[in-house]
């Protein structure tokens, strides 16, 4: 078995509370950033150790800590990204249910590397137990001096606030969420410019998810060269994978970066009930593209996922057995990011919604023979045209079923009714 | 200055200039819906897409600044699918109702879909219905022509400074609305339709009054307030039909006030004056212009010989125009030889408690009282002003008056010094409590139908020119003053206001760089004060 990092603490009973996490060696690593480390080394560290977002783009961290100015008067902002609304995503909500102080302590590490003095965590709405979990943690951490003023007394200051969201997926994207946290409606911005220099109250802002500032403690304590060597080159570390759909064994599975898809599928999770047949996985939540059967032979990081054409997103794999519909499958996805779409640009408002009336057709047995291309062109129409990726996050896997799938569409379409119930 | 190339053609610019105004300096229109030069680029509705050389993604040109070396396409096979494709997604759900859509001709995605050649919809499923909403008397909202490009949202915000619009709920089914369905009320709210690309915002007061390629335009000032806002009057059949601001910098950019856009229908009024009338048996009643002027020469010319020149006032108007003014103070000056002329009285209005941006209304409701003043409507040295004039008239010293374009007989004291006078002539647009009590009421032509110069509040001299024939025999006031004048004894020969404008420019210091020219293009500042 492989070392745990992020969920190295989440078996132990009472993980939750301050003094479990301190008898497990909390916040030694934060001893050692603030006696140990001066931010601009911090920020090296967090470089060298090769640690890739977590939430979805997989984008280096310490590269985007780089990117704050180097002079600025206005306060800089860290942002965690606690909105988990990826269909198919469920792991930030383990560190956060069961470790609170774990993130914390990446935040205030993460905090002083880039300056920042306020920090936010902006949690998902439907995390009640979680938003109550961090609450109390905060309080605890406030109260032995790891938060707030002089900070084992280094003289480091930081508040950290936690706003719940409200339930809108869009709002897990870096810009939608800041507005919402802002206080006003979550649509995402126009980029540029990007947070780092105009971020949460026009000030420089760091978003990072919740896994990524979980990684920064251990890579403070054991070092940055450690770290590299979890993983492949470019992919190191570990890696919540959160596995649903047809396996015996749905669950979160932390394993190093480039671990086989097969294995954690037949190994880790135990394989397909009933000994059925894969038919199709989403690798990385539901914004990336399927991989078919014939495609599982690849490492789970995100340079395999992306040579295959898809992508690792959050590391949310999606399982789906010889019995799924494929046609239903897009419909209810569509129907999700039609939902969620926040209608500010045109190809994500006018487009999503048309196919979900064209899917919704052909699953009445109402398809015409011209419906395939037509989604494939209208999701042509949407990738990379949007204001923000959620436009693409509903066309990449759209297309990628409609395309790996289409005889399922025809015979849908032929049949006028779905061939497999 | 960064370097670039724009579909193969080089130019250089300054720095932060979007792509899209780059294109524009090379004469090149990227199609764009959102992006209006007088608002910050919001980058919603992505037509403007063009592709960057050694950048994967197209770029929104609206929103895109331009850096040294970029070598951009705006026509090329990716652009055009993606503006295609956009163009498809708007019109998904917009009604084909260009037919009997108000905005058919000045409509943007109708140029661009008729400009990409999409003939054929492959949208087969039945058109979205958000819900209605309403927008209150000034403005019709057509919720399915809406494209959601949120220049209205936007205008009120920047621009008006009343947060009245907004988009409700999301997705699909995203509407614009007003908050609590409360009626749009800032003063401003009349640019909406000329921003709105679509004709999801069209004008309650024009719409269906007529295509708008049946228009004629002509380039005039607004009369409404001292402001000058530069205006387009469109007409047809001799009828205003409706007010359109016209880009003036200096001035209004390209925005105007709905009192300004919608208080034309003055000019169309039923109730204007359409020939001269003269007072028989305490009853006025129509008359020729030969017999009014002679009537109107000959009271005022037995006036002055019974009583002096100075027995005789002159009450000029800040609605007229300078070419106006100039030619009445002049006829009171050197024919009549009376000092006693002075501006009628001008409506100041000031909405303290008004919460939006109030950047183009001025408080003085007439267009020209600077103007009036400089060209000499005031008293001469020992002279009467206007009250002074009233008090002597209400005393017996004053006997006639000659009135242009003002009501004073609406002022205390005023209506009953205007009874008392032997002799009063009045030129007006209307039959006015005034006018009533006149001896000799004379038509004359509104600001539409006449040209001639007004000065704005800040000096900038602008010029208007003659959109429709005048209502009626009326007559322009300087023509009207012309006539009298040389029925008295005078030699007033202009041949048009042009003339009268040079003789200004000639005799008034302050306006000695005034000419046709100039106050056709931007107007000019004047130098004093
Ligand atoms: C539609 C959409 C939804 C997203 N939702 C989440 C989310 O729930 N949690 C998250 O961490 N990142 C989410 N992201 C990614 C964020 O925008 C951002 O890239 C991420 O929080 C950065 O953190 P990282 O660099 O640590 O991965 C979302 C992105 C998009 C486009
Ligand atoms: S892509 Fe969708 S969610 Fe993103 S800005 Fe456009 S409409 Fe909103
Ligand atoms: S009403 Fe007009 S200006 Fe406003 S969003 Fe709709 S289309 Fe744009
Ligand atoms: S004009 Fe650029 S996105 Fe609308």
């Amino acid at each position: 078995m492989t070392e745990k990092i992020v969920l190295k603490n989440i078996d132990i009973p009472g993980s939750e509370t301050i003094e479990v996490y301190l008898s497990h060696g909390g916040y030694q690593a934060l001893e050692k950033a603030l006696s140990g480390f001066q931010p601009a080394e911090l920020i090296e560290e967090v470089k060298k150790s090769g640690l890739r977002g977590r939430g979805g783009a997989g984008f280096p961290a310490g590269v985007k800590w780089g990117f704050l100015p180097k002079q600025t008067d206005k306060p800089i902002y860290l942002v965690c990204n606690a909105d988990e609304g990826e269909p198919g995503t469920f792991k930030d909500r383990y560190i956060i249910e069961k470790d609170p102080h774990l993130l914390i302590e990446g935040i205030i590490i993460s905090s002083y590397a880039i300056g920042a003095h306020q920090a936010y965590i902006y949690i998902r709405g439907e995390f009640v137990k979680g938003a109550g979990v961090l609450e109390k943690a905060i309080a605890e951490a406030y109260k032995k001096g790891y938060l707030g003023k002089n900070i084992l007394n280094r003289g480091f200051d930081l508040d950290l606030c936690l706003h719940r969201g409200a339930g809108s997926y869009v709002c897990g994207e870096e810009t939608a969420l800041l507005e919402s946290l802002e206080g006003n409606r979550g649509n995402p911005r126009l980029k540029p410019p990007f947070p780092a220099s105009v971020g949460l109250f026009q000030s420089p802002t760091v978003i990072n998810n919740v896994e990524t500032l979980a990684n920064i403690p251990a890579i403070v304590m054991k070092g940055a060269e450690w770290f590299a060597g979890i993983g492949k080159k470019g992919n190191t570390g570990t890696k919540i994978f959160a596995v649903s759909g047809h396996v015996n064994r749905p669950g979160v599975y932390e394993l190093p970066l480039g671990t086989p898809l097969r294995e954690l599928i037949y190994q880790e999770a135990g394989g397909i009930p009933e000994d059925k047949k894969l038919k199709a996985v989403m690798p990385g939540g539901s914004s990336t593209p399927v991989i078919t059967v014939d495609e599982i032979d690849v490492d789970m990081d995100f340079d395999s996922l992306a040579a295959l054409g898809t992508m690792l997103g959050s590391g949310a794999v999606i399982v789906m057995d010889e019995s799924t519909c494929m046609v239903r499958t897009t419909r209810r996805l569509a129907g999700f990011y039609a939902h969620e779409s926040c209608g500010q640009c045109t190809p994500c408002r006018e487009g999503v919604p048309w196919m979900v009336t064209i899917l919704e057709r052909i699953e009445k047995g109402e398809g015409r023979e011209e419906d395939p291309d037509l989604i494939l062109d209208i999701c042509d129409n949407i990738k990379g045209i949007t204001l923000c990726p959620l436009g693409d996050a509903a066309a990449m896997p759209i297309e990628s079923i409609v395309r790996k799938f289409r005889e399922e569409f025809e015979d849908h379409i032929r049949e006028g009714r779905c061939p497999s119930s | 200055m960064p370097k670039l190339v724009i579909d193969g053609r080089e130019i250089s610019v300054p720095e932060g200039t979007t792509i899209l105004r780059a294109a524009e300096r090379l004469g090149i229109e990227i199609p764009h819906l959102c992006y209006h030069p007088k608002l910050p680029p919001v980058g919603l509705c992505r037509l403007c897409l063009v592709e960057v050389e050694k950048n994967p993604k197209l770029q929104a040109s609206c929103s895109t600044p331009v850096a040294e070396g970029m070598v951009i396409h705006t026509e090329s096979e990716r652009v055009l699918k993606a503006r295609r494709g956009v163009l498809e997604f708007l019109m998904l759900n917009h009604p084909p109702d260009c037919t009997i859509c108000d905005k058919a001709g000045e409509c943007k995605p109708q140029e661009y879909v008729f400009q990409c050649g999409i003939a054929e919809s492959r949208f087969i499923e039945t058109k979205r219905v958000n819900p209605p909403q309403d927008f209150g008397d000034k403005l019709v909202f057509r919720v399915d022509r809406c494209i959601l490009c949120q220049r209205c949202v936007q205008f009120c915000r920047e621009i008006a400074g009343m947060e009245e619009l907004g988009v409700f709920n999301r997705g699909g089914r995203s509407v614009i609305g007003t908050f609590r369905g409360k009626p749009v009320e800032n003063k401003y709210s009349g640019n909406m339709i000329d921003i709105c690309p679509t004709g999801a915002i069209t004008s309650r007061d024009f719409r269906f009054k007529s295509r708008v390629w049946n228009l004629t335009m002509v380039p005039s000032i607004c009369p409404r307030c001292s402001n000058g806002c530069n205006i387009f009057i469109e007409f047809k059949d001799n009828k205003i039909l409706r007010i359109r601001p016209r880009d003036n910098e200096q001035v209004n950019q390209c925005w105007i006030c709905d009192e300004g856009r919608f208080g034309h229908h003055f000019v169309n009024s039923l109730d204007r004056l359409t020939t001269p009338l003269i007072k028989n048996g305490g009853k006025l009643s129509p008359t020729s212009w030969e017999e009014a002027l002679g009537r109107a020469a000959e009271g005022l010319g037995r006036v002055i010989a019974n009583y002096g020149a100075e027995s005789l006032g002159g009450i000029g108007s800040a609605w007229c125009t300078n070419e106006d003014d100039y030619v009445f103070q002049k006829f009171l000056r050197e024919v009549v030889r009376t000092g006693n002329i002075d501006l009628g009285k001008i409506r100041e209005e000031k909405d303290e408690s008004y919460p939006g941006n109030d950047f183009l209304i001025q408080p003085e409701k007439a267009p020209n009282r600077r103007g009036a003043e400089e060209m000499g409507i005031s008293p001469g040295e020992d002279c009467r002003d206007r009250e002074g004039m009233f008090k002597e008239a209400a005393g017996g010293k004053i006997k006639a008056f000659l009135i242009i374009g003002s009501n004073p007989a609406k002022e205390t004291g005023a209506r009953e010094a205007l009874a008392k006078v032997e002799f009063l002539v009045v030129q007006d647009l209307f039959l006015t409590d005034t006018a009533k009590q006149a001896d000799v009421v004379l038509p004359a032509a509104s600001y539409a139908e006449k040209e001639g110069s007004f000065t704005n509040f800040r000096g900038r001299v602008q010029w208007l020119n003659r959109a429709l024939r005048p209502r009626g025999e009326a007559r322009p006031d300087w023509k009207i003053i012309c006539e009298l004048a040389n029925r008295m004894g005078g030699d007033f020969s202009y041949p048009g206001a042009q003339e009268i404008l040079k003789e200004i420019a000639e005799k008034i210091p302050a306006y000695r760089e005034v000419s046709l020219e100039k106050l056709r293009a931007d107007g000019i500042l004047i130098s004093t004060k």
